[in-house]
């Protein structure tokens, strides 16, 4: 558990304004800065409302913005004595909009929608493009039309295009999709506000099973969602809750922009509440990451710790990436260890790929442990996440954990076989002590990981259930990619069971992410290294929307840190063609070194 | 919320049972015919008491008329489809999820399965242990339907073998017991009474009789047993405890004289056993442990008097709660809504049981008034019969059978029931007992009326039996209509007895005097105490050679009126013979016997 426990007096130890957001009966918008305890409002919220406000069968959707965040909350949720499944609906608002609205109502009310309906796959994505290209006989390379038409589709929800040509391929590659009974996940949320738009019926089907919505991450989930999010508002009794930051939507290349989130805040039939207290970042982090956003009107964000300061350093290193490297490697880990962080407490976000070489080659040569999203040489799949956990298990037996509980991986593994036509027979005691017992065979933690995947397969079979699995329609490619580089000379082939399982988070190395990636976490230190103009803001970053963007990046990378920043810079960089750019550093480090020393 | 569909495969009696259903359901049917298969039927899918142990099903479980159903992986299987539950909130909130498409947007579909565990395994023999049940919603299996979802929507089932006197003296039993449980009776108020019982029972134990009673009683114990066994017996009127003092309430029967349940009456028990489940069922709907409760009472009319019976079940058919009962009982038949009735008929041997309702029978609501209250005034014998044969009015209803047993077909023997439709509507009857309705193998028998329209002399009976023939499905419409253009009325008539509808000439007294049943209405006329003058003038109308004419017919049937159709027909009941039966009415009687698989020859 983090430190932001037992922090207020009011109900469940939230102070005040959390309380007021907790107690609100009506339409609400939590505007949470980072580390105000957003989450713990938002668990103790459902479970108010499940406990004093919702009487069963009805209940309570709970929507976040990915499957990484759908995890974290489970596990929140899990801890409060809440599982989802039945009254708690939990889940990204794709799988809210396909298994509560298309999956009961799709077919009832849109023609153009089969009962069992497939994901579309990545090829049949390009099909389909390609399919409705050639139907408007327009020729051209169905690739290039991709983001295009997705954007298109994520942001022009009404009429009124500048691009008439792309409306006219996207509608064609919808209905070529829907032909063959294939969907994508933009028209998951598509559909999904289309049915509760046009049908009065769905409307009220969503409000008699759940009378309250709740929204985390809400200036993440893009327009498509807030449409939805306004529909129920006007036109159903469902009391909204939403919770986010607009200072960290971050993923504009996805649709997302933070003035959905202000404009739900700003709406007169909303209770829009600030969380002013961050407990997690020491004051001078929150000082300087104010300076790096600069926002329209000053956050006055104050933090909850007493017990120090905090610092945050810029550090110049006129020898550029590699330098800064080194620097990290050779001065900055050892100086955070010696003043008493652990290097799992340490992260080291990067704002580009091309700048992991570097920083794995120093951390390597001076022998410090890392992990990060881009070792991992498989692909992060429902199907590799619980494989990971069935290790993560297998390393904690003979200890139980509830993180991952056995009864959440044995309930997959059922579901696993039950997508692939296989009756398990769910009253079969049986079927569930055989899986336990197999896993308890196979809970050496030192277990080289061929090892423990070959014995894994022998005991229970999983290849066999993965060919053309509806659900895991990667499975068996997963499975092979990771069984091949555990070979001679792949990536994982040193992997013991206990590495693998870490896919899940380390707790000792060191992180190596990328600073979009680190949105949700939190470290004791952070190291932001390469901050030049052109590489953030980027060069060619649209004004005024792209570089605002690129402030709130720097912003959510500051903000990771409970005690310490440095942020490091040589005011050039090349790029891997050896060109050399020589642009000064981030404007952001200059306002930072401009105000920072006013403080 | 009601189940508006129930689809039933190898299940015991039933091969195959698919049947559209109403608000209610009454189950209609004779011993052994399933009516306590198909209760749980759905209870293997809607009954939270249910064990998972008993949803396994057995070998015998499988339908009869199967030679080696696990050998042949049979799959039995119940489907039910519950509708018009968007009203409640808690039921639609559930049920949304397992939406088909159907007569309304909420529809909803549930299925238990039966069936080989796949992969079946292809080395050895399958025995009963390769299978297994699933329970699941709409049409995606992944929707699987469990106790969670179950508790909320839950099918609680009478047995027909309860013992209402006994669960009204059980405390654990009684139905009184949740009732009493609710009640929030504050502590002090408890307090005070348990306090006021203690000093009065302390009173009456004070009486020396009393008390040499109780210590005689320890004594003879301690003598006994010695103090090996805990037991120490003491006397009083209830418990004095406070918490345990609500549950010395006793329900009683009798207003002041307060004799104990089991003093009273069989039925008067019963009527207070249903009352409570009632009540208790009412509160429940209200209360939110449950979205619904649906009670199946087997064989409700247990013990109770036809009157009872049938005011009691009136009441109960007419609340909003869900119902369903099973019964043989006419009185409760005759007092259901006719959308409920559910006929469960055995098909034979190689069918098994089946259903039917008049659900889709394309009744309107004028219609099923009607058809409601003639089945009960006639105390629903129409749901008893296994042959109809409709008639116009009071004569036919005394005639017919009359004819049926002078040429050796005893109606009552064949289960065949004479039912007048008092005039000539035969259209809801022909429909509430067709293909679509009932499938209760019926005939029509109805008068020849032909007058003069337009200058043209037609038989309004013809006309009206290719209207009953259309509306009620029973032949070519098109062909009967071609023949009525065309005036071929020798083929009219003849198509039209081929598809069930019997017409006679004229009006069948008239039919019958051309018949040469003369000399027996006369004999009638003369004893029911006609004038001299009209039977002088009758006697030269029997013994004329030819057909009586129009007037003279109207002339009979003023006179027959006079007396009353239907005492007339019941005086010259007993005088028909053979010889003199109208062909048609031989004829229907003969195709009605026939329908029910009589050889008439």
């Amino acid at each position: 558990m983090t430190r932001n426990e037992n922090q207020g007096d009011g109900i469940d130890g939230l102070n005040l304004l959390q309380e007021e957001a907790l107690l609100a009966e009506g339409h609400c918008a939590v505007l949470a800065g980072p580390g105000s305890g957003k989450t713990r409002v938002l668990v103790s919220k459902v479970a108010h409302l499940l406990r004093h406000r919702v009487a069963g069968p009805r209940g309570v959707a709970c929507i976040t913005y990915n499957n990484e965040c759908v995890r974290e909350l489970r596990k929140r949720f899990v801890g409060t004595g809440l599982r989802p499944g039945g009254q708690l609906f939990l889940g990204t608002v794709h799988s809210f909009c396909m298994s509560t609205i298309i999956g009961p109502f799709g077919r009832l009310f849109r023609e153009d929608i089969s009962a069992g309906l497939n994901i579309a796959s990545s090829q049949d994505v390009t099909n389909g493009i390609a399919e409705a290209l050639a139907s408007l006989k327009i020729r051209s390379n169905a690739s290039d039309w991709r983001e295009p038409i997705n954007l298109h589709r994520r942001t022009r929800l009404d009429g009124g295009y500048q691009d008439e040509q792309i409306q006219r391929v996207a509608d064609a590659y919808e209905s070529a999709l829907h032909r063959r009974g294939l969907i994508d996940f933009d028209d998951m949320v598509l559909i999904g506000l289309d049915l509760i738009r046009t049908q009065t019926f769905v409307r009220e089907a969503l409000e008699a099973r759940f009378p309250y919505l709740v929204v985390d991450e809400y200036q993440d989930l893009g327009y498509p969602l807030h449409r939805i999010v306004r529909e129920i508002m006007a036109n159903t009794s469902i009391t909204v809750f939403a919770v986010g930051d607009e200072d960290q939507s971050i993923y504009g290349f996805a649709g997302a922009d933070p003035m959905y989130l202000r404009e739900l805040a700003d709406d007169s039939e909303v209770h829009s509440v600030r969380l002013d207290t961050n407990y997690r970042c020491a004051q001078r982090t929150i000082d300087g990451s104010e300076i790096a956003l600069a926002p329209p009107e000053p956050r006055g964000y104050k933090s909850a710790r007493d017990d120090t300061e905090g610092d945050l350093l810029l550090i110049e290193d006129p020898g550029g990436l590699a330098s800064q490297a080194t620097t990290i490697a050779d001065g900055i880990i050892p100086a955070l260890n010696e003043r008493g962080i652990p290097n799992g407490q340490i992260a080291i976000l990067y704002v580009d790929y091309m700048d992991v070489p570097a920083l794995s080659r120093a951390l390597t040569y001076a022998g410090i442990e890392f992990a990060g999203e881009r070792d991992r040489r498989y692909p992060r799949t429902p199907f590799t996440r619980w494989l990971e956990d069935v290790a993560a298990w297998c390393t904690a037996y003979p200890e139980t954990t509830l993180d991952p509980a056995f009864e959440d991986i044995y309930q997959e593994w059922v579901q696993l076989r039950t997508d692939a036509n296989v009756s398990v027979g769910w009253a079969d005691l049986a079927d569930r002590s055989q899986f336990h017992a197999f896993l308890q065979l196979l809970s050496n933690a030192d277990m080289p990981l061929a090892e423990w995947l070959d014995r894994l397969n022998d005991a229970i079979g999983v290849t066999t259930y993965l060919a053309n699995h509806p659900r895991h329609p990667q499975g068996l490619d997963n499975w092979k990619v990771i069984r091949s580089q555990c070979e001679l000379g792949g990536s994982l082939e040193k992997l013991t069971l206990s590495n693998f399982a870490i896919g899940r988070g380390h707790p000792r190395v060191v992180t190596l992410t990328t600073l979009h990636s680190s949105k949700g976490r939190e470290y004791d230190a952070i190291v932001i290294p390469g901050l030049e103009d052109g590489r953030l803001p980027r060069y060619n970053a649209p004004v005024p929307e792209g570089v605002a963007e690129a402030r709130r990046v720097l912003y959510v990378g500051i903000t990771r840190a409970r005690l310490i920043v440095y942020l490091m810079y040589s005011g050039w960089y090349e790029i891997p063609s050896g060109r050399h750019f020589e642009d000064g550093p981030s404007r952001f480090v200059l306002e930072l070194l401009e105000n920072l020393g006013n403080l | 919320m009601y189940i508006c569909h129930i689809r039933v495969t190898n299940l015991r009696n039933f091969r195959y049972l698919d049947v559209d259903l109403g608000p209610k359901l009454v189950v209609v049917g004779e011993n052994n015919v399933g009516k306590s298969n198909l209760l749980f039927a759905l209870r293997l899918i809607l009954d939270p008491t249910l064990p998972d142990s008993a949803r396994h099903l057995r070998q015998d479980d499988f339908w009869d008329g199967l030679a080696d159903p696990v050998k042949a992986l049979d799959v039995i299987e119940v489907c039910v489809e519950l509708t018009d539950f968007k009203k409640n909130q808690e039921l639609f909130s559930i049920l949304q999820q397992y939406l088909v498409k159907g007569a309304s947007p909420d529809t909803a579909r549930l299925t238990y399965q039966f069936r080989p565990k796949t992969p079946v395994p292809q080395d050895r023999p399958i025995v009963i242990d390769d299978y297994e049940f699933v329970i699941f919603g709409g049409e995606n299996e992944a929707n699987q339907v469990g106790y969670r979802e179950r508790r909320w929507l839950a099918l609680e089932v009478l047995p027909a073998l309860r013992d209402a006197e006994g669960d009204l003296s059980s405390w654990r039993r009684s139905p009184l017991r949740p009732l009493v449980d609710r009640l929030a009776v504050a502590d002090n108020t408890l307090q005070v009474v348990a306090t006021a019982l203690d000093s009065a029972t302390g009173q009456l134990l004070s009486e020396q009789d009393v008390q040499v009673l109780e210590t005689g009683i320890q004594q003879r114990l301690q003598k006994m047993i010695g103090g090996v066994v805990a037991i120490d017996p003491s006397l009083g009127f209830a418990s004095s405890q406070p918490t345990r003092l609500l549950r010395g309430l006793r329900l009683y029967g009798d207003g002041q004289s307060k004799r104990p349940v089991g003093d009273l009456s069989l039925g008067v028990t019963n009527v207070l056993y249903l009352l409570l489940l009632a009540i208790e069922l009412e509160e429940k709907q209200k209360s939110s442990e449950r979205a619904v409760t649906i009670l199946g009472i087997e064989e409700p009319e247990a013990h109770l008097h036809p009157h009872l019976q049938r005011l009691l079940f009136r009441d109960f058919l007419r609340r909003e709660a869900p119902v369903i009962l099973t019964t043989h009982s006419p009185h409760v038949a005759s007092v259901a809504p006719l959308s409920s009735i559910l006929l469960l008929r055995d098909g034979g041997e190689a069918n098994g049981s089946d259903g039917k309702s008049v659900v889709a029978a394309g009744l309107n609501p004028q219609e099923i008034a009607d058809l409601e209250r003639y089945l009960d005034a006639t105390r629903a014998e129409l749901l008893f019969a296994k042959g109809i044969i409709f008639v116009e009015g009071a004569a036919e209803l005394f005639l017919v059978p009359a004819y049926a047993e002078v040429l050796g077909y005893p109606l009552d023997e064949y289960g065949i029931t004479v039912c007048s439709v008092h005039g000539t509507d035969f259209v809801p009857y022909a429909k509430f007992a067709g293909s679509q309705g009932l499938s209760i193998p019926f005939v029509v028998v109805t008068d020849g009326d032909w007058t003069e329209r337009q200058g043209e002399i037609l038989s309004r009976g013809l006309a009206r039996g290719i209207r009953i023939a259309g509306e009620a499905n029973l032949g070519d419409v098109e062909a009967l209509q071609e023949a009525f253009k065309q005036r071929d009325w020798d083929s009219l008539y003849a198509q039209l007895e081929k598809a069930g509808v019997f017409v006679g000439q004229h009006t069948l007294e008239v039919d019958l005097l051309n018949c040469g049943l003369g000399h027996r209405m006369y004999e009638s006329f003369e004893e029911l105490g006609a004038s001299e003058r009209w039977l002088k003038q009758f006697k030269v109308l029997m013994n004329a050679d030819s057909e009586v004419s129009e007037d003279d017919s109207e002339a009979v049937l003023r006179r027959i009126e006079r007396i009353g159709k239907g005492r007339f027909a019941q005086r010259l009941a007993g005088k028909v013979t053979q010889e003199d039966c109208p062909a048609y009415l031989k004829a229907a009687i003969q195709q009605a016997i026939g329908k029910l698989g009589h050889d008439t020859e």
